[in-house]
């Protein structure tokens, strides 16, 4: 409970922060704007590689494809993700990971004449909190992203920013009373993205993403998962404008363990 | 005597004779201390002298024995024999006395004596001995003692001897009879000997011999008749004692006459009571030196006496009628036959058979053995005992007819006795034709018994290939009915293998039904019965494999922490092994089931079954990370199933 606690304090101190630097230099529009939603496409892998009774190593790979005016969805690779971290299994009930993120951005401006290609750095850290309820799962996840960004102008500088982000989500076995091998799932998410720091003057909704796919549970170590996903969020340049996008997500999650079998026996019961 | 007349030469010579005869039978010594003859202990005192390390009794003899302690504390058998001996020989005046007393302490004074009350029983016999021999009157007395005085006699007899041979007049009474009669000078019963009966109701009769020989016995009741008894045809006679045997004797004689039996036992009763009581003492003095001192009553009988020739017919009739009873005896009371003739006619009727000839002859024959046993057989005429046996005439007929049909009664069979036919029964003499008819009959029955055992033989094995039949439909019918019970619930892949083991089951039945030969179908019969068992056996284990699948697909997991789930998940672990279990292993079996249902294989395969299950199961927690490389490549399964075995028996870490 004391890591839950560590984590509101956190919370709160970034919201503060972010109503201490309001700004008003880019004029407001007098209703919200809606861009035309945009197509994308995310093909993640998640793996989870388990190192100790309580260690894992979380190795995230994503690419995100963008939509050219001639294909949506898939036109071209807007973003590939490298996200590594050391999660900690506290319990069943309560996991804790802290790595970074190499986040390769395209240039997906067709007229740009800029850099096409710009890294981006990133500490997180995230607090999962799982509660069974009935035949199915209810998870809490919150993450707290420390990003450097930098635009595709030669010699731009990076800008810091954090982000807060706080996802809902269910994972609800349909041909199975639990989550078991063979078993397909539909999991309706919703994650809200804030956002604060120097640059954030009147957008601190970066995102907040609607998502719904369908799993399927391979085995205990490989499952697959496919759906679409909703969003929108506050553009940075002015908080009146309002992006929208409609994606394809592709999800495989993997998590061997490659440890001897005498080191994984008796199985994990953790604290229970 | 004076020294005068020893100058007498024969008196003189008369004096060194008596001098060297007593030095040469040597001094008389006495004894006077402890002894025992037969049961008797006591205290004895006597003379006697050595003559080459024998102790001859010469003089007076005292033995007695009295205890007050036993009397006093719970009771004493007292005994008193006094007399003489002389050279050994008991003679002169003698008196035994026995007792056995109680008392009933009360005690009191009477000239500086206590005197105490005594009460029981005491024996005295009393009289003269001459020559180890009763002589003069004999009086033996039985009396009851009450409070030190005769309460009453309970027996008394009193015969006079002339050395040992009864004479004159005798009595011999008992609480019930007295018996009256007389003896010539020789011994022999003579005159009329009378029997009283103290009890109103009994009998009184007269038994009138003449020479030793029983004439007749009058009896003296309502009926007041006169029996005959040997009319004497026959001059030959012969004295004998009178005893149980001539009382035999006279008993088969009046039966032989015609006449209904008068037997009754009371002159037996007291003649052996008497004898036993003069057996008593002629114990004790046979012991002490040399006696006959029972008393010789004699009677005589006709004889006719048994020549060597007739000694032999006696022996083999014997022999015979003994084998016959014993195989009539055996065969009647044989439970099987018995239950069996209530049913099966033909059992009936050699039961019926047996049954008759056993009434016809067997029995009859017993008589005549009885006779030989009771040595009378010399004192009748032979003609006569083998009319005393059959009372209508002599079976010389050779065929016995009795019922055969358990559901009719008029329904009959006969049946043809044994018969040799050189045999006459007209020109043999009596002994012939009873040692004859006793072959014959036991032929017959040797023949009976040996058909009969025969079908007893056949009848059980049949009861049991019956009972055995019963069993096998029995079996056949929980074989059938097991393996459709299993129809709905088990996959259908295990529905050929039951099936066939039900077809098998049943087949064997078939193969069964076409055997005729009993002792083969027996045969048969007992190895599908342990056929059935095992296939019961087998479609039990096949039924299981499911079972014991499904057991292995919730054994051959373990939990597995989905980190994207948060949850345990069941993980199938070893499939190499399950795999070659399931995919290879059980089809196998299976197929052995359909096509190798050979009695003997079965039981092996139920075993393999199960034991290759249980292999499996060991492997769960064995390290087997060889064993399922190996398996990758196998698909042979008695390999399969030997590497099972190999690595579940062996030792982890």
């Amino acid at each position: 409970m004391k890591i839950f606690t560590v984590v509101l304090v956190i919370l709160s101190l970034g919201i503060a922060n972010t109503t201490l630097a309001q700004e008003t230099e880019k004029v407001l529009p007098k209703e919200s704007k809606y861009k035309e939603p945009s197509t994308k496409t995310w093909i993640n892998t998640y793996g989870n590689i388990r190192i100790s009774k309580r260690l894992f190593w979380v190795a995230q790979t994503h690419f995100r494809f963008a939509e050219t005016e001639d294909t949506p969805f898939v036109g071209q690779v807007a973003q590939i993700y490298n996200r590594h971290a050391i999660g900690y299994l506290h319990s069943k009930k309560f996991n804790a990971s802290l790595g970074g993120v190499l986040r390769l951005n395209f240039n997906t401006n067709e007229s740009s004449t800029d850099r096409n290609l710009v890294p981006e750095w990133r500490i997180w850290h995230q607090y999962q909190f799982a509660v069974p309820l009935s035949s199915m799962m209810i998870y809490h996840r919150l993450r707290i992203e420390h990003r450097w960004t930098q635009g595709f102008e030669e010699n731009s500088n990076y800008t810091f920013r954090n982000r807060w982000r706080y996802m809902f989500r269910l994972k609800i076995p349909l041909n199975n009373h639990k989550l078991k091998p063979k078993t397909f799932y539909v999991a309706p998410e919703t994650e809200l993205i804030m956002q604060s720091g120097k640059s954030v003057v009147a957008s601190p909704m970066e995102d907040l993403r609607i998502t719904t796919t369908l799993g399927y549970i391979l085995t205990p170590r490989l499952t697959v998962a496919a759906g679409a996903m909703y969003s929108q969020g506050q553009k940075l340049s002015n908080g009146g404008e309002y992006k929208q996008s409609w994606a394809i997500r592709c999800h495989l999650y993997f998590s061997p363990d490659f440890r001897k079998v005498r080191n994984k026996l008796p199985e994990i019961h953790l604290d229970d | 005597m004076n020294h005068k007349r020893l100058t007498n030469p024969f008196l003189f010579g008369l004096v060194v004779v008596l001098f060297f005869s007593s030095s040469l039978f040597g001094q008389t010594q006495r004894y006077s201390g402890p002894y025992a003859i037969e049961k008797y202990a006591g205290i004895a005192e006597y003379n006697y002298y050595l003559v080459s390390k024998d102790t001859v009794l010469e003089g007076d003899f005292k033995m007695y024995r009295s205890n007050l302690d036993l009397l006093i504390n719970k009771e004493d058998s007292s005994f008193l024999f006094e007399g003489a001996f002389k050279e050994n020989y008991p003679t002169g005046d003698w008196i035994f006395q026995f007792g056995d007393f109680k008392t009933d302490k009360t005690s009191q004074l009477v000239n500086y004596q206590y005197r105490v009350n005594i009460n029981g029983i005491q024996e005295e016999a009393k009289g003269k001995i001459k020559e180890g021999r009763p002589d003069g009157l004999w009086v033996y007395k039985v009396n009851h003692i009450k409070d030190s005085e005769i309460e009453k006699t309970t027996f008394k007899s009193s015969i006079e001897f002339d050395k040992g041979i009864p004479q004159k007049d005798f009595s011999i009474e008992n609480e019930q009879n007295t018996l009256v009669g007389m003896f010539l000078r020789n011994g022999l019963a003579h005159d009329q000997w009378s029997l009283f009966s103290s009890n109103a109701m009994g009998t009184n009769e007269d038994w009138n011999f003449s020479d030793g020989i029983l004439r007749n016995i009058q009896i003296k009741d309502s009926r007041n008749k006169s029996i005959p008894v040997y009319r004497l045809k026959n001059k030959n006679t012969k004295t004998i004692h009178l005893d149980k045997r001539y009382l035999n004797a006279i008993q088969l004689q009046i039966a032989l006459n015609g006449e209904d039996s008068i037997y009754h036992g009371n002159i037996e009763q007291l003649l052996k009571e008497n004898n036993d009581y003069y057996k008593k003492i002629d114990g004790i003095l046979s012991n002490l030196g040399r006696s006959t001192f029972l008393p010789e009553l004699k009677v005589k009988v006709p004889y006719y006496p048994l020549d060597s020739v007739e000694v032999g017919l006696i022996n083999t009739i014997i022999e015979n009628n003994n084998s016959s009873k014993k195989i009539s005896e055996a065969l009647l009371r044989n439970t099987q036959l018995n239950i069996l003739k209530l049913s099966d006619s033909e059992s009936f009727y050699y039961y019926n058979i047996i049954h008759e000839i056993t009434n016809e002859f067997v029995n009859p024959i017993d008589n005549f053995v009885l006779y030989n046993k009771q040595q009378i057989i010399e004192f009748v005429p032979r003609e006569a005992v083998l009319q005393s046996l059959w009372e209508n005439k002599i079976p010389s007929y050779k065929t016995i007819t009795v019922a055969n049909d358990v559901n009719s009664v008029e329904s009959k069979k006969t049946y043809e006795l044994y018969t040799e036919k050189d045999f006459s029964f007209t020109t043999s003499s009596s002994l012939e034709k009873i040692a004859k008819i006793a072959s014959n009959i036991q032929k017959s029955l040797a023949n009976i018994q040996e058909i009969v055992v025969n079908k007893l033989t056949k009848e059980q094995r049949e009861q049991e290939l019956i009972s055995l039949e019963e069993t096998l439909i029995l079996d056949n019918t929980i074989v059938s009915k097991y393996i459709d019970s299993t129809a709905n619930f088990i996959s259908k892949k295990y529905v050929p293998a039951l099936q066939s083991i039900k077809a098998k089951s049943k087949e064997q039945l078939s193969i069964y039904a076409t055997i005729k030969d009993n002792g083969l179908k027996l045969e048969k019969a007992k190895s599908i019965l342990a056929c059935n068992k095992s296939y019961l056996e087998l479609a039990k284990t096949t039924t299981n494999i499911p079972v014991q699948v499904d057991s292995l697909q919730k054994i051959y997991v373990d939990k597995i922490w989905n980190p994207f789930t948060a949850t345990l998940m069941d993980e199938v672990i070893k499939k190499q092994i399950t795999n070659a279990y399931d995919k290879i292993v059980i089809p196998h079996f299976l197929e052995q089931v359909k096509s190798n249902l050979d009695c003997k294989q079965v039981e092996e395969l139920s075993r393999q079954i199960t034991a290759t299950y249980k292999d499996v199961l060991a492997l769960r927690n064995k390290n087997t990370h060889k064993l399922e490389r190996k398996l990758k490549k196998e698909q042979n399964p008695k390999t399969i199933m030997e590497l099972f075995h190999n690595y579940a028996n062996t030792k982890d870490h």
